[in-house]
């Protein structure tokens, strides 16, 4: 026979020694010395103390141990006849059963037996049990019992009837009918417990159901009633049973109004009811204590969310301004959060505190800070733009790293939308960017780009603050993209000096190639960097004069470098320099002005030439009905003809060959060589390109050609070649390239080639490798066009010329009539 | 909505836990010390409430106790606050001296029944403390 335990610990004596544990492992080691006694214990079936030994394994669970071999046990202790026993019982059930064990169904009978026991406090049990962890079985069972005691006259039943209704009715929402008839009468009760626990019932009844809320607002008269109830809070006296602080029953009132809130939303005449009482409620309640504050913020939440007259709006946020002055945290906090609910609504209203809030924004509590600065962003304005950027930048100066980036954001996407002017737009980018500049988003960086090549006349003033910036320190990722990028594009500004904002600064170009090759090399730039940098050096390669040298050197050093995306590129410019420099000028110049579009809708882009930013490619108005248009690259509507990024071929130079036909493939995906500075600055102006391919000056392999060339034009020494290529993927597109030659003895200069062509065709000219013809045939001009031919109609051209010449402008006009018909037809 | 209900004292050891959503238990453990980090790290001067993850923690310090409540964004932030000091309260009243002694063992049981009383599936019921059973 087994030798009968001794008898198990009480609770007490079990916490005390828990309590004396010094380590982990210690009480570790004690809870499962005990939990082997429990078990042992509950395997010999002993009555007497299996409450006993359920409460220690209720303890032991609450501190995290696992105590599911209690689950049965509790069920057995439900079945017991002693109320301490049940009461053990219902506890474990509620603590350790859910719906998740199948165990838990088997308490469905006894919960039945107990919810019609004759004592009440046993019915309270089962009652509580039921409405904390009933399974929609149970609660479709046992509904009707529920129901039946929701309508006794014990106050003390009906409250816990209520609240487990309240939890069927989240389980089993089809069941909430059957509740209807007995919330008739809920409201009449004195007894606050009950007419607490009914406010949550309909709370929940009109939250699951738009038809019951709209028969609660018509039929039942409820929000007379609630009224009523709140009107007696209000005006009775001291009741020593509901006071606190000074206030009666605020639970009750927060309860109450957070109904009228859900029944006023959106329905005048129930908002027209409660208007006096909220009003009442408002200007009655007590300030001093949290009690009153916490009911005068549920009546300002309920003001704002229903529809209620202007004067009780202003009420609100007049209470809202008188929170955030209070010197209670807690207060200033909910303050800062519903005034950010309400400051879409009532703007005007929010910015009358709008000073008190900034001063928020000192706070040492992360949480008001937090609040302050979404609200501050909420409220700038173009009247206030200036005063709040100053305040939000010195924020960002000192505030915790977690707000960085969301400030970062924030102070951008209000600068874009409210910035007085250029400058003070990129004076504010350029704080952001050095004083936060490792946390602004990835996606801030071409946004920036953007924005500064669109503001064209401060150019030269952001290199140099750009340049100064990265001078001391080049750790901060996006703040070097971008002064890399600006660098490459207006490094010429750069040297020359030719700022008018501030103090123009003497730099040398082997000054700048100096940092952009720190930024190359440093451990501290990550890949992308580099990448924006090795691209700078090279479009640095036709701006700067003296050091190309240089600038071969260090990209030729790249082509063997380990990260592939360097090495890619290193190899494509390094190509460049050999074999393709006459097209390095046209491929490298500067960048056009973006139109910043959010569609794929037609782009309007002013095509740049060399240095002057705004040569517009005109056609003339032709006798025949030429093509009009200001812009040239309207090909095909779609085009944004921004393809003179520094695009390289992108077949790899170890396949020359094949490079001509996937050049001209119109429809390729070809991708703008991982160049992400060109990448996202054209792609948020442009759809997919047709002539994609194209963009890039196409190797002319003359094995596609076999087109006789043309002289169109011969005058005054002027000399111009047509040179075909026909595409052998898209048969409609004619791609020409011009050569003009001089042979006077003086040089042609800011020579500018234009041509029309007839309404059934479309025109793209592309930059021409450069502006001045030098004398005596000593070098060309080329420039590509590339004619779309769709209905293969002969081909005739329209073509203006303007130069300087000996002095004198000089301007003609001439059409070409001679193209051979391999290059149309 | 009530998401739990902590009392918790410096040391870390929870003295009391009451959850009203699913949570395992080894979750419950580390929830509780993280929770009680944070309360912890606040200072005397920050408010009340602190943003934890995607709900709001409400907490309250009773001398060596800490006092914790997990709500959503339904709840009022401020009459949550004052159900903790009027829970202590009733505490206090039918325990006597909860905080100075941080409640004696025997009561452990009694209180939890008493508040799973009190407050029935997250919702407070009632503020009359003569009548917690």
């Amino acid at each position: 026979m087994a030798q009968r335990m001794p008898a198990p610990i009480r609770l007490r004596e079990l916490i005390r020694t828990i309590r004396t544990a010094r380590t982990q492992a210690e009480e570790r080691e004690m809870i499962q010395k005990e939990c082997a006694a429990i078990r042992s214990s509950f395997r010999e079936e002993d009555n007497t103390y299996r409450c006993r030994n359920v409460a220690k394994l209720l303890y032991m669970h609450m501190l995290g141990y696992p105590a599911h071999f209690g689950q049965l046990e509790c069920l057995k202790l439900i079945a017991s006849q002693k109320f301490t026993d049940k009461r053990i019982g219902y506890l474990g059930a509620m603590l350790l059963l859910d719906e998740r064990q199948d165990v838990h169904l088997l308490m469905t009978n006894c919960i039945k037996n107990d919810l019609n026991h004759s004592t009440q406090y046993v019915q309270g049990l089962a009652l509580c049990t039921l409405g904390c962890m009933g399974s929609s079985e149970m609660c479709r069972d046992l509904a009707g019992e529920v129901e039946k005691l929701l309508k006794t006259s014990n106050s003390y039943l009906r409250k816990k009837a209520a609240l487990c209704a309240v939890h069927v009715i989240r389980k089993v929402p089809e069941l909430m009918e059957m509740f209807l008839p007995a919330t008739k009468n809920l409201l009449n009760e004195k007894n606050h417990g009950v007419l607490h626990t009914s406010v949550v019932l309909l709370t929940e009844m009109c939250e699951r159901s738009p038809d019951m809320l709209a028969h609660f607002r018509k039929n039942e008269k409820l929000v007379p009633q609630l009224v009523r109830i709140l009107k007696n809070l209000i005006m009775s006296g001291y009741s020593p049973e509901h006071d606190v602080s000074g206030i009666s029953d605020p639970f009750l009132q927060v309860r109450i109004l957070r109904l009228l809130r859900i029944l006023g939303r959106n329905d005048d005449d129930s908002s027209e009811a409660m208007n006096d009482i909220l009003a009442q409620v408002a200007t009655n309640t007590e300030t001093s204590k949290n009690v009153g504050n916490a009911i005068l913020y549920e009546t300002v939440l309920t003001i704002m969310d229903i529809k209620s007259e202007s004067g009780l709006r202003v009420l609100a946020i007049n209470i809202l301004g008188r929170f955030l002055l209070n010197n209670d945290k807690n207060i200033r906090y909910v303050a800062l959060t519903s005034l950010l609910k309400t400051v879409q609504t009532d703007h005007n209203a929010v910015q009358r505190h709008r000073s008190t809030i900034v001063d928020c924004l000192k706070d040492l509590d992360v949480s008001i800070k937090r609040r302050a600065m979404e609200l501050s962003f909420a409220l700038v304005n173009g009247n206030n733009v200036r005063g709040m950027m100053k305040e939000l930048l010195y924020f960002l100066d000192s505030c915790e790293p977690e707000f960085k980036a969301d400030c970062a954001s924030g102070i951008f996407l209000a600068a874009e939308k409210y910035a007085p002017s250029k400058r003070w737009h990129i004076d504010t980018i350029m704080r952001v960017l050095t004083t936060a500049g490792s946390y602004v988003r990835d996606d801030a960086v071409p946004n920036l780009i953007q924005l500064i090549t669109n503001s064209v006349e401060m150019h030269a003033y952001t290199v140099q603050r750009l340049y100064k910036a990265i001078l001391g320190d080049y750790s901060q990722q996006p703040l070097v993209q971008v002064a890399s990028w600006c660098i490459g594009e207006y490094g010429d500004l750069l040297v020359s000096g030719q700022c008018e904002e501030e103090e123009p600064i003497q730099v040398t170009e082997d000054e700048v190639l100096d940092i952009l090759e720190s930024v190359l090399i440093s451990n501290m730039s990550a890949s992308v960097t580099r990448g924006y940098a090795l691209t700078a050096i090279m479009k640095l390669s036709t701006r700067f004069t003296c050091t190309v040298n240089r600038i071969k050197k260090v990209v030729s050093i790249y082509g063997s470098s380990i990260d592939v995306e360097l090495q890619q590129r290193a190899v494509e410019y390094n190509a460049l320099f050999k074999k393709y420099d006459h097209m390095r000028p046209a491929l490298l110049e500067r960048m056009p002005v973006m139109e910043k579009v959010t569609t794929n809708g037609p782009t309007e882009i002013v095509q740049t030439n060399g240095e002057t930013e705004t040569a517009v490619l005109e056609t003339k108005p032709p006798h025949s009905g030429l093509q009009p248009g200001s812009q040239a690259n309207d090909l095909l509507d779609l085009l944004g003809g921004n393809d003179i990024t520094p695009v390289i071929p992108t077949a790899p130079t170890s396949k020359p060959a094949s490079a001509g036909g996937e050049l001209l493939d119109l429809l390729g995906d070809l991708n703008l060589t991982g160049s992400p500075v060109s990448a996202p600055a054209p792609q948020i102006s442009q759809p997919p390109f047709l002539l994609d391919g194209l963009s890039s000056q196409p190797l002319f392999n003359d094995i596609a050609a076999g087109i006789p060339s043309i002289t169109a034009y011969n005058k005054n020494g002027l000399k111009i070649d047509f040179s075909f290529e026909r595409s052998n993927t898209n048969p409609s597109v004619t791609v020409i390239t011009i050569q003009a030659s001089n042979s006077t003895e003086l040089d042609m200069t800011d020579f500018v080639f234009q041509a029309a062509v007839p309404k059934t065709f479309q025109l793209q000219l592309l930059s021409p490798s450069s502006s001045v013809i030098p004398a005596f045939n000593s070098g060309t001009i080329t420039q590509v066009i590339k004619v779309l031919n769709p209905q293969k109609q002969q081909l005739r051209m329209r073509i203006k010329l303007t130069y300087n010449h000996k002095g004198s402008a000089m301007q003609d006009l001439a059409e070409v009539n001679n193209f051979p018909p391999q290059s149309w037809q | 909505m009530i998401k739990f209900f902590l009392m918790v004292n410096k040391q870390g050891q929870t003295r009391l836990s009451r959850y009203y959503e699913h949570i395992e238990i080894h979750k419950r453990t580390m929830l509780e010390a993280e929770v009680i980090k944070h309360c912890l790290s606040r200072s005397k001067d920050q408010c009340s409430f602190i943003e934890y993850k995607d709900f709001k923690l409400i907490y309250r310090q009773y001398a060596a106790l800490f006092v914790v409540v997990g709500i959503n964004e339904t709840e009022n932030e401020m009459a949550v606050y004052e159900l903790i000091h009027n829970f202590v309260e009733v505490l206090d009243k039918y325990f006597s001296r909860v905080r100075k002694r941080e409640y004696r063992a025997e009561d452990a049981v009694k209180q939890r029944c008493s508040f799973s009383a009190y407050s029935l599936g997250q919702h407070c019921i009632y503020s009359n403390y003569y009548l917690v059973n």
